[in-house]
């Protein structure tokens, strides 16, 4: 038992309403473990500072009308420990991968590449603002959207909107409220409520930025796109749009958008890790390498080759189990969808259908899948983007992320032969329903 | 005037937690509890304060209520949490049943009342039953009368039970003997 507990900067605490009721999910960001508590319950929970002995919350809670009884206290804080959400203490553990934003002044001169060649154009689908377990926002974007949040019925305040993104204490940056999964702030016309009431520039840094992804490779900022919605792909297809970002330097970036850096070393086996210099004369080669080649044959023979070996030609036995790993986490990650989230919730939905492409192409046999390429553009940009934004690298190693992207891109193929979804290009659909999945490795 | 209430065992922190919002009291201090002090929980309003007393080494638990509306305050308490009578103890210390009369002593000193205590403490020290009698040396340091005093000094000599009269020896000295 924590003497004076707090939730962990590892415990991401989402406001949702389900079907119309309200509920606090805490995931565990590292185990996957989710508590659904009552909105009074995480009031008092977030009383939980690190300061505090279970007395004392008793008392805050008491001070500020939520105390009930000290055994809902007890029983509250007893199912967050046991699920490894809190921690002991005011003492601020690690927030993951600390973003650095335009605003730092050191990297004001640091050059910004644009992946080439791509012109993004949104639909206002709204897709984006439908699928994402966080929607974050930063400080300033709290600040400058307050005014302009559509709140809940019964909400007091319009700080009740969000919640901090990392753990119980506010860093300033937060998670907008979910409604079965959309964004509170999508209108039912699919526009951003904030920009309509307020304005476009009122919109969060990260939602003006999607798709675009920013990484700092220690060289330059470099700019690609996620393929995790349709718009994604189908500006592939239109000469209209605009590139990712019009910005030379990184002082051009619009402040508030979050930088990835690149680790000072990748690795790029289990065996091997490299310093970031290296890395990147290696990610030009690979990103030159094998073009002309179909996406997945292409991610496998990259892998191979950082593996230091040739690869076998055999792609089927080279992704089966990635195939087989993915298939068993979507499939969990549908189980536990399931058990709390709408059946209208987009992310529900597409775990559901990604699980049962994944069995399907299991079942069918990978052969038979590999055989046919119906969109090889589209499979081609995925890889590419993934490459040309270090999408791959700083995480599992990039062997390992290859071969991931790979069985990726063979589920959504999948996908597409066997009917496609309703959801959107099998592709996106595929890379949203997977995005911050850990490596597939078996 | 303070007005103490001897709670029943029903009176779970669960209940207590019910009445203190029942009674529109607001947590004000937990005590933990400590060797010269039992755990309590202090609930107030702007009318009044509750001083819920948890004492584990006696086993009870009782409220002592304080302030310009102590009365009603009280009230609202006992209506919720229900309340040992004074007759209910007299009743139980003449019981032929030794854990009734143990329980009477227990009981007895929760009500801060020594003076109607002190009869049934020097009885309980020289009670035929042994459980008895350790009761009432746990309980008399709470209804100190000079009455008790004297029947404690008097008891260490003719407790037959070696490790109960080391107790009261030991307690004698701690308290000072009575002149």
């Amino acid at each position: 038992m924590k003497l004076r507990p707090r939730l962990g900067e590892h415990a991401l605490l989402r406001r949702h309403v389900i079907d119309g009721v309200e509920r606090i999910a805490v995931h565990h960001s590292g185990s996957g473990a989710l508590v659904l508590i009552e909105p009074r319950a995480c009031d008092i929970a977030l009383l939980a500072d690190g300061t505090r002995d279970r007395d004392g919350i008793a008392l805050a809670a008491s001070r500020a009308g939520y105390f009930a009884r000290q055994s809902e206290i007890d029983s509250l804080l007893d199912g967050l420990d046991q699920a490894g959400l809190l921690v002991d203490g005011i003492e601020c553990g690690p927030l993951g991968s600390s973003p650095i934003t335009p605003l730092a002044g050191a990297l004001a001169d640091v050059p910004v590449e644009v992946l080439p060649g791509y012109r993004f154009e949104c639909s206002g689908a709204g897709a984006c603002c439908r699928q994402y377990a966080s929607i974050a926002l930063g400080a300033d974007d709290v600040s400058r959207a307050r005014s302009a949040f559509a709140t809940l019925p019964g909400d007091t305040a319009a700080r009740k909107v969000t919640l901090p993104l990392y753990g119980g204490l506010d860093s300033g940056r937060q998670a907008m409220t979910l409604v079965d999964g959309d964004c509170l702030q999508l209108l039912p016309s699919r526009r951003c409520g904030i920009q309509e009431r307020a304005g476009y520039e009122a919109k969060p840094s990260a939602c003006r930025a999607y798709p675009a992804t920013f990484v700092f490779d220690g060289v330059r900022v470099r700019v690609s796109t996620s393929v995790e919605c349709d718009c994604v792909l189908q500006s592939l297809e239109r000469t209209s749009g605009a590139p990712l970002s019009t910005a030379t330097r990184v002082s051009e970036l619009s402040s508030g958008i979050s930088i990835r850096e690149l680790p000072l070393s990748i690795r790029l086996t289990d065996e091997q890790e490299v310093e970031r210099a290296r890395y990147l004369e290696i990610s030009d080669e690979i990103g030159a390498a094998a073009r002309g080649r179909p996406a997945i044959e292409r991610a496998v023979a990259l892998a191979a080759a950082l593996a230091g070996g040739a690869s076998s030609g055999d792609l089927a036995s080279a992704l089966l189990p990635r195939v087989q790993a993915l298939a068993t986490s979507m499939e969990a990650a549908a189980s536990a969808a399931n058990l709390w989230r709408s059946k209208s919730d987009r992310t529900r939905r597409m775990r559901q259908q990604v699980a049962v492409a994944s069995k399907a192409l299991l079942a069918r046999g990978l052969a038979a899948t590999l055989a046919v390429d119906p969109r090889p553009e589209a499979e081609t940009f995925a890889l590419d983007a993934a490459l040309f934004g270090h999408q791959l690298a700083g995480g599992a190693p990039v062997a390992e992320a290859l071969l991931d992207l790979a069985a990726r891109l063979l589920v959504a193929r999948e996908m597409s032969i066997s009917g496609g979804s309703e959801l959107g290009d099998p592709i996106t659909v595929v890379m949203a329903a997977t995005r911050g999945a850990t490596t597939l490795a078996p | 005037m303070p007005l103490t209430i001897v709670l029943p065992d029903t009176a779970t922190r669960d209940a207590i937690d019910d009445a203190i919002a029942a009674a529109e009291l607001k947590l004000t201090n937990l005590v933990a509890e400590s060797p010269t002090h039992p755990r309590q929980i202090i609930a107030s309003s702007p009318l009044g304060f509750a001083t819920f007393v948890e004492d584990a080494r006696l086993g009870v638990r009782y409220v002592v209520v304080d302030g310009t509306a102590a009365g009603e305050i009280a009230n609202r308490l006992e209506a919720r949490l229900g309340s040992i009578r004074w007759a209910d103890v007299e009743a139980r210390a003449t019981s032929n049943t030794a854990s009734d009369r143990a329980w009477a002593l227990r009981y007895a000193v929760a009500f801060h009342t020594p003076e109607r205590a002190e009869q049934l403490l020097v009885r309980g020290l020289h009670d035929s039953d042994l459980l008895v009698r350790r009761v009432a040396v746990v309980a008399l340091p709470y209804a100190l009368t000079a009455a008790v005093r004297t029947a404690l000094a008097q008891r260490a000599k003719a407790e037959p039970d070696g490790a109960l009269r080391a107790k009261i020896d030991k307690l004698v000295d701690d308290l000072g003997r009575p002149s």
